[in-house]
């Protein structure tokens, strides 16, 4: 290298030599330096007059001759370009002063879906999050990309069946509707958001306020998601860009979940054997299964065995542990592949793009996996000066395979849970049958051989399940915009999309579920064997085709009268429709391999095998469904700015919809917003000098929500001849009459400051908010005499208000550049009116699911006041009117005042600390994330349902067995018969709470660039980048026994790391 | 040139459909958004809508409360099956105060509200012939009617002189959940009870081929059955005659297997309405055993011995000889001529006609015994006929929920006065006649949001 640039050096001397008389020539001589004075090393420079480049050196000095007036270009990644014009007759040395770009941020277009605004000009609340900050996670699903990146926003993954994204809080209290919507270039998007591919993800804007999302109305209240994938580029040459990775995850460690050890367990079912408890399943028609403990005492009461060998046995059980099985055999170290290539570049008159990426992701479970191709077009083809038509294909192809039998968890059904001494693997190392269908004394016996084997073994589930899903997607954008006039556009928009999916289940004869409905419908008269269901496999499929199509015509108009004066406006209209449909069916007698089936009677009664469902209807599972959604919206926006001063800004939306027997269509007052926006500094009275940006924002507006599953009258629904004892379709009363439904509405006010300061070093914003969230839709508790236990109405308030903070630092500009951005976001909100409320007496609650009470969060945590354990027996102890009481049943009419309300169960302050620190090539980036101010339950044991096969956990073997006891231990002592009063007590009191607040590192991504010096074999640049995700290593928390209140059941998630390697060129 | 014809042409295009389709588009907004969204939802708006309403057997048939069986003397359950079960189950069992949340009064309420979305949606709805209309109004009071007189037998004191005093039900007429319930008293109870029961009457066909659907003679079987419980034996005679004029079948025991695990199919000859109550822990095969006394009360040649009931564990005995056809915990209860013929009987000899009694007495039990073992009765004293026909009423009708009413009934005469006793490892539990704990306690949530008066 340095061979290199003396041999140029030496060149360029030459030719000054032999040019030098020609022109007034020199040599230049000068420095580049940061705004802050540290020289600049690497800056990329290039001369108008002739074909010549190079960088400056460690000092961020240079030298280069210069023949006649010339203007040279600076450049360098992460600074403003500078460009300077050189005079040979009075330039002989210069300093170039390069600024860095992330002072830049506020000249960000912000997308609202509609149009895209400068933040300068706009006066909502927006987040936005550009496509270098996605790139720096590894995953296949954009939200895990911007979770925890994004100020105000957090999603609660307390339920894994179904994670909410709340926007500043929450907004409504339907959770199936307490979403926010998701637009995708344009479109509210209503395919499955796993389909869209992070890689082709150019930026994400998060809309918070009512000026943000108003324009969304009646769909707003929750905020709004901008997806914008990435466009082809106006003036660029060919750029190729492939990225590809592998994540690795470890077995998760199951012996971390919370559970009853097994000794335990043991003690537990040989102390209920004793009592009978297990008496009636010996005589119970249907031959329940039995555990292997319960079994063997059983035979050592009948005498099959003795009983020292029964205990010999049940002590030899007492040291296994059916999580160590699982973890062998179920689980493997998970391997994620993603490979994406993007193609791009201009020509005259037309852009484009292309995209192809391809995910192979192997689960944890054995046996479960998927694969993703995606595929992307997008061109835009300027027809004439004046109209350009632009399209935008997207194919999606994705697979799955579901052959797992289950993980850790899976194995329970209504009456037992599999033992936790069971073991997946007999002896010989075949798979091992587990007892939780049917008894083992039935099992082996049942038929005399005439039957399929009935037993129940995991393992041979895993290697016979033929689980698939497919789907299909294609997304096409079709755009024309056309320039009426100077400052005119019209736009329309046209967005087709539609999916397929399918899933087929074939279970052989060799699985579990074949060959119980089989054997179940199996008679044995004398000697002949007559088969109700064919002795085949059987299929179950599922089918599902949706399709969306929107159309919108848009006026856009952007004028600036005079240097001061600027209006832009737009108005249009927009029509969607989305369908669907899905079928469901079983098919029996299948045969994989001649595809031909056996038809069975579905509409007779059969004998089952020993009567043990007596006489049973065939299961048909045949299921149509159809659903279609229409909306007709009309908007208009419109900003004033005057003097890049002032900007007002208005926006109104109505929106019309088919949703069924909603007379709220034509009562619908449409929903607006309204701002205004102060750049302060731009005042002439301004001259704070250590704040040269200083702007203050105001908006206040009207959003919606609207509930799909709502309606004004008596609501009725067909149901299938299955679900019938009558085995005839059938209709039911869904939900009584509501005639006073209409929107809920959410009203923000949003205020916000926006500075920067030292130097720029230091910007961000302060915003403050409240939200009043009325007519929310709540499921009122009816009288059950109506016929109704709960009814949904128009019925409650939410009030909340916080603040977001946003804070971006440059703390180091050397040769190490070190960035930090801080979010901060505080919520607090509380149900402010419930029209029915919930009795206040007796209230109590976990915070895991929405409880509307008066002046509390929904997700309040609410405790029974403890009062210690019997010392004599061990009973957990209330109070009832300040006395200490042991009457449960008083104790669960506590009025709410007495009891001990703790606070929220969803942190109520929450952030991330994110540092950036770059030296050289390398780029090293980490995410604390803090969540504070709130609280949740310990999982506790409930005898109750220990004794109906649900869970225990390790608690139970703290609990009070003898006086003394309860200076130990909060655990009540175990009691049986169960007492589901104690237990529910016992589970509410407020000795289980415990403060949630932790502060933990969750991400690491390191980066090493390389950008050759010359092309070296084209490549432009080349990045290798490691990731490591779910680190979810805990810094600090702040409950005392040490529980991660993430992983408070299941088992503590492992670690994923990635490497990948990404380059141009 | 070109170019500009491009532009014009673009141009057009664009104000055309921003200028021309919007206002079209207004127009057929209305149409456009009438769609329905989901292809199975609906709201009640055409007869098949009632019919298909009338078919949810689930709710429509199938929601009649238990708990008066759970708490019945006819079978009785181990100490270690009782701890086994859950605190309402072992509350109705053991005659304790019951707890504040059940199903056994907020079922019964569910298809009390699906007759009445019928009834307030068939005067809105044109079309049908005028018979399927009258059939599905017949079939809405009887059902209302049914279920209000199973939630009086469990939730209301029995019915006795003190009625216009003593507090009912809250009777329902209305869908609307917005109107408030009420308790009505007592006489106004059985008064609606009878009144919808009676509307239906004319309604209804003369026979029924789908046993799952009201008939005359189940609208006059529910009437005996009624006023039989009102101890008004005049009536309950005149309405057990008018069932039975019109259907009177009985099975004849001898051509059914006793081995069978279900004897009898589901809607079999002897049965007029179907309907089932709910199920109920306490009362599976495994864990209810029959009553020692009343399973001995069955004679060697009583085919009832071995088809009603299987040996279970030790020496105990278990049903199985359910009139629902089905296994599993589902009890019938709806109407059949057995029944009809045992109101019958009691009523006539209460009335002085031993005569009449006597022959529907023995009429049914010539069915039950081996063919050619049943000597008929022969008694002429109307107290010791009383007392038989009382005692084959409990062995012709255990697990259909008939026996709680029953001892409802006569523990207010002294003669037929029961107090029951239950022994439970070392701990004995009794029920004196007419104690409080034969009225159950009313879900609390009707106490808490309408202010319903709470039994004691």
């Amino acid at each position: 290298m340095k061979a290199g640039k003396s041999i140029l050096f030496f060149l360029i001397s030459l030719f000054i030599v032999c040019e030098t008389k020609a022109q007034e020539s020199i040599i230049l001589y000068g420095d580049v330096r940061s705004d802050t004075g540290q020289p600049l090393s690497g800056v990329t420079f290039t001369l108008q007059s002739r074909v010549f480049k190079d960088v400056t050196n460690a000092q961020g000095r240079f030298q280069v001759y210069i023949r006649g007036n010339d203007t040279i270009t600076f450049t360098l990644i992460g600074y403003k370009t500078v460009k300077k014009v050189i005079d040979t007759k009075v330039n002989s040395l210069i300093h170039i002063t390069m600024e860095p770009l992330v002072h830049e941020l506020k000249e960000v277009l912000v997308s609202t879906g509609y149009q895209d605004i400068p933040k300068e000009r706009a006066t909502g609340s927006f987040y936005k999050l550009d496509n270098q900050l996605l790139s720096q996670r590894v995953g296949t699903d954009i939200i895990s990309r911007i979770e925890g990146l994004t100020s105000g926003l957090q999603i609660d993954r307390r339920n894994p069946n179904q994670q909410t994204i709340q926007i500043r809080g929450l907004s409504t209290l339907d959770i199936a509707t307490a979403t926010p919507l998701i637009v995708l270039d344009n479109f509210p998007y209503s395919g499955d958001i796993n389909n869209i591919n992070p890689n082709d993800i150019e930026s994400v804007t998060v809309l918070k306020d009512a000026a943000a999302s108003s324009i969304w109305g009646a769909r707003a209240g929750n905020g709004v998601i901008v997806i914008n994938t990435k466009k082809a580029r106006l003036n660029q040459p060919l750029q190729v860009t492939f990225n590809s990775n592998i994540s690795l995850r470890q077995k998760p460690n199951l012996l971390s979940a919370n559970q009853l050890s097994s000794s335990s367990y043991i003690d537990l079912e040989k102390n209920l054997f004793a009592q009978g408890f297990y008496d009636n399943l010996f005589s119970d028609p249907a031959y329940p299964a039995v555990s292997q403990v319960v079994d063997l005492l059983n035979q050592a009461r009948n005498g099959t065995i003795s009983g020292p060998q029964a205990e010999q046995q049940i002590n030899q059980l007492r040291s296994k542990d059916v999580r160590s099985d699982m973890q062998k055999y179920l689980y493997r170290n998970s391997v994620n592949h993603q490979y994406h290539l993007n193609l791009t570049g201009a020509g005259n008159g037309i852009r484009y793009l292309f995209s192809a990426g391809y995910d192979k992701n192997n689960d944890n479970l054995i046996g479960n996996g998927s694969d993703r191709i995606t595929l992307r077009s997008n061109n835009v083809i300027d027809l004439t000066q004046k109209w350009q038509l632009s399209t935008d294909l997207l194919l999606t192809k994705s697979n799955s395979m579901a052959n797992s039998p289950g993980g850790y968890g899976s194995y329970t059904n209504s009456r037992m849970s599999i033992s936790p001494y069971a073991s997946l693997v007999s002896s010989d190392g075949s798979p091992a049958a587990v007892d939780l269908y049917h008894s083992r004394a039935f099992t082996d016996t049942a038929g005399n051989g005439r039957l399929l084997d009935w037993k129940y073994r995991p393992l041979q589930e895993l290697q016979n399940n033929d689980n698939r899903s497919k789907m299909s997607d294609i997304l096409l954008n079709l755009g024309m915009n056309y320039k009426l006039f100077k400052s005119l556009k019209a736009d329309v928009k046209y967005q087709y999309e539609q999916s397929w999916s399918s899933a087929d289940n074939l279970q052989n004869l060799n699985s579990y579920s074949t060959r119980d409905y089989i054997n179940t419908f199996t008679q044995l008269n004398g000697s002949s064997v007559f088969y109700a269901i064919p002795k085949k496999p059987i299929l179950t499929s599922f089918n599902q085709s949706s399709q969306q199509q929107a159309i919108r015509g848009q006026l856009s108009f952007d004028q600036a009268f005079d240097s001061k004066n600027r209006i832009t406006a737009i108005a249009g209209m927009e029509i969607r429709e989305t369908k669907s449909n899905s079928t469901n069916f079983i098919t029996y007698g299948y045969d994989p391999n001649t595809l031909t089936t056996i038809p069975v009677d579905f509409a007779n009664l059969y004998p089952t095998y020993d009567a043990i469902n007596g006489d049973s209807y065939i299961y048909d599972n045949k299921l149509f469904k159809s659903y279609l959604n229409r909306f007709v919206s009309y908007f208009a926006n419109a900003a004033y700015t005057y003097s890049s001063k002032y900007t007002i800004t208005a926006s109104a939306r109505r929106d019309e919809s088919n949703l069924f027997g909603v007379s709220t269509n034509q009562k619908g007052v449409p929903l607006w917003s309204a701002g205004a926006l102060w750049r302060v500094n731009r005042e002439s009275f301004y001259g704070i000098n250590w704040l040269p940006e200083f702007s203050l924002r105001v908006t206040y507006g009207v959003s919606g929500n609207i509930s799909p599953n709502e309606s004004a009258l008596t609501r009725i629904q067909y149901l299938q001849a299955s679900l019938n004892p009558l085995k005839i379709p059938f209709a039911g009363v869904t939900a009584p009459p509501n005639p006073h439904l209409r929107w809920e509405q959410v009203k923000t006010l949003n205020l916000g400051v926006d500075f920067e300061l030292f130097n720029n070093r230091l910007g961000g914003s302060i915003e403050y908010y409240n939200k009043h969230s009325d007519d929310l839709i709540s499921s009122v508790l009816l009288d059950p005499t109506t016929g109704f236990a709960s009814a949904n109405q128009n019925s409650a308030s939410i009030f909340a208000r916080g603040t977001d903070i946003v804070l971006n630092s440059l703390n180091l500009d050397g040769n190490v550049k070190w960035r930090t951005t801080l979010l901060f976001s505080n919520v607090n909100y509380k149900t402010t009116k419930n029209l029915n409320p919930l009795p206040r007496t007796g209230f109590v609650s976990d915070g895991t699911s929405i409880l509307p009470i008066l002046d509390q969060n929904p997700y309040v945590i609410v405790s029974y006041r403890w009062a210690g354990l019997d010392p004599k027996t061990g009973d957990p102890m209330g109070y009832v009117n300040g006395v200490v009481s042991k009457d449960y049943a008083a104790i669960a009419q506590n009025p709410l005042e007495q009891q001990v309300i703790t606070g929220s169960a969803l942190p109520t302050i929450f952030g991330t600390l994110r540092n950036t620190l770059d030296w050289r090539q390398f780029s090293l980036a980490f995410n604390l994330s803090y969540r504070l101010s709130y609280y949740f339950r310990k999982p506790t044991t409930s005898y109750e349902s220990l004794l109906s096969g649900g869970s225990g956990y390790t608690d139970y073997d703290q609990r009070w067995q003898k006086s003394g006891d309860e200076q130990l231990t909060n655990t009540p002592s175990f009691i049986y018969p169960g007492n589901g009063l104690r237990d529910n007590f016992y589970h509410y009191a407020s000795v289980n709470t415990e403060k949630a607040d932790n502060i933990r590192l969750e991400e690491i991504y390191m980066s090493y660039t390389i950008r050759p010096y010359k092309k070296f074999i084209g490549i432009k640049s080349l990045q290798v980048y490691l990731f490591a995700n779910q680190l979810n290593l805990m810094l600090w928390k702040a409950n005392k026994p040490g529980i991660d209140p993430d992983i408070l059941y299941n088992y503590k998630p492992p670690v994923a790391y990635s490497a990948g390697v990404k380059f141009n060129l | 040139m070109k170019k500009i014809n491009v532009d014009l042409i673009a141009g057009s295009i664009i104000k055309l459909m921003l200028c021309l389709s919007i206002p079209a588009l207004f127009a057929g907004c209305k149409k456009y958004l009438d769609a329905k969204p989901d292809q199975s939802i609906s709201t009640p708006s055409t007869i098949d809508d009632l019919e298909g309403l009338l078919d949810a057997y689930s709710t429509v048939n199938a929601r009649y409360p238990s708990a008066p069986e759970v708490a019945s003397d006819d079978y009785y359950l181990t100490a270690a099956d009782f701890n086994g079960l859950n605190d309402a189950q072992r509350s109705y069992y053991s005659w304790q105060k019951s707890p504040n949340f059940v199903a056994d009064y907020s079922s019964p309420y569910q298809g009390v509200e699906y007759a009445n979305v019928i009834l307030d949606a068939l005067p809105k709805i044109s079309g049908g012939d005028e018979s399927a209309r009258n059939k599905i109004r017949g079939n809405a009071l009887f059902i209302r009617g049914s279920y209000h007189y199973a939630i009086a037998q469990v939730f209301a004191k029995p019915y006795s002189s003190s009625a216009n005093s003593d507090l009912g039900i809250a009777l329902r007429q209305t869908a609307d959940a917005g109107v408030k319930p009420v308790r009505a008293n007592l006489a106004d109870t059985y008064t609606a009870i009878i009144s919808d029961i009676k509307n239906s009457l004319p309604l209804l066909p003369s026979s029924s081929t789908l046993k799952y659907r009201a008939s005359k003679p189940a609208a006059y079987g529910l009437l005996a059955r009624v006023y039989l419980s009102m101890r008004d034996y005049k009536n309950a005679g005149l309405f057990a005659d008018s069932a039975l004029a019109l259907y009177n079948t009985l099975i004849n025991y001898n051509t059914l297997s006793a081995t069978a695990t279900l004897p009898f199919k589901q809607f079999n000859d002897e049965v007029i309405y179907d309907s089932r109550a709910l199920g109920a822990s306490a009362l599976t095969q495994a864990k209810a055993k029959i009553d020692t006394l009343l399973y001995t009360s069955y004679a060697s040649t009583d085919l009832r011995r071995t088809i009603l009931f299987k040996t279970g564990t030790g020496s105990s005995f278990n049903f199985k000889g359910t009139y629902a056809g089905v296994t599993g915990t589902f009890l019938f209860n709806g109407i059949a001529t057995d029944e009809l013929y045992l109101i019958k009987a009691e009523t006539a000899v209460r009335n002085g006609d031993t005569q009449n009694a006597l022959i529907a007495l023995n009429k049914l039990l010539m069915n039950r015994w081996k063919t050619g073992t049943f000597v008929p009765y022969a008694i002429t004293d109307q107290t010791q006929l009383l007392n038989i026909v009382l005692k084959e009423r409990r062995k012709e009708l255990p697990f259909r929920t008939l026996r709680w009413s029953d001892l409802r009934r006569l523990n207010q005469e002294p003669a037929f006065a029961r107090t029951l006793t239950r022994n439970l490892s070392g701990t004995t539990y009794t029920l004196e006649p007419n104690s409080l704990r034969y009225v159950f306690q009313i879900d609390q949530k009707a106490v808490d949001i309408s202010g319903l008066q709470q039994n004691p």
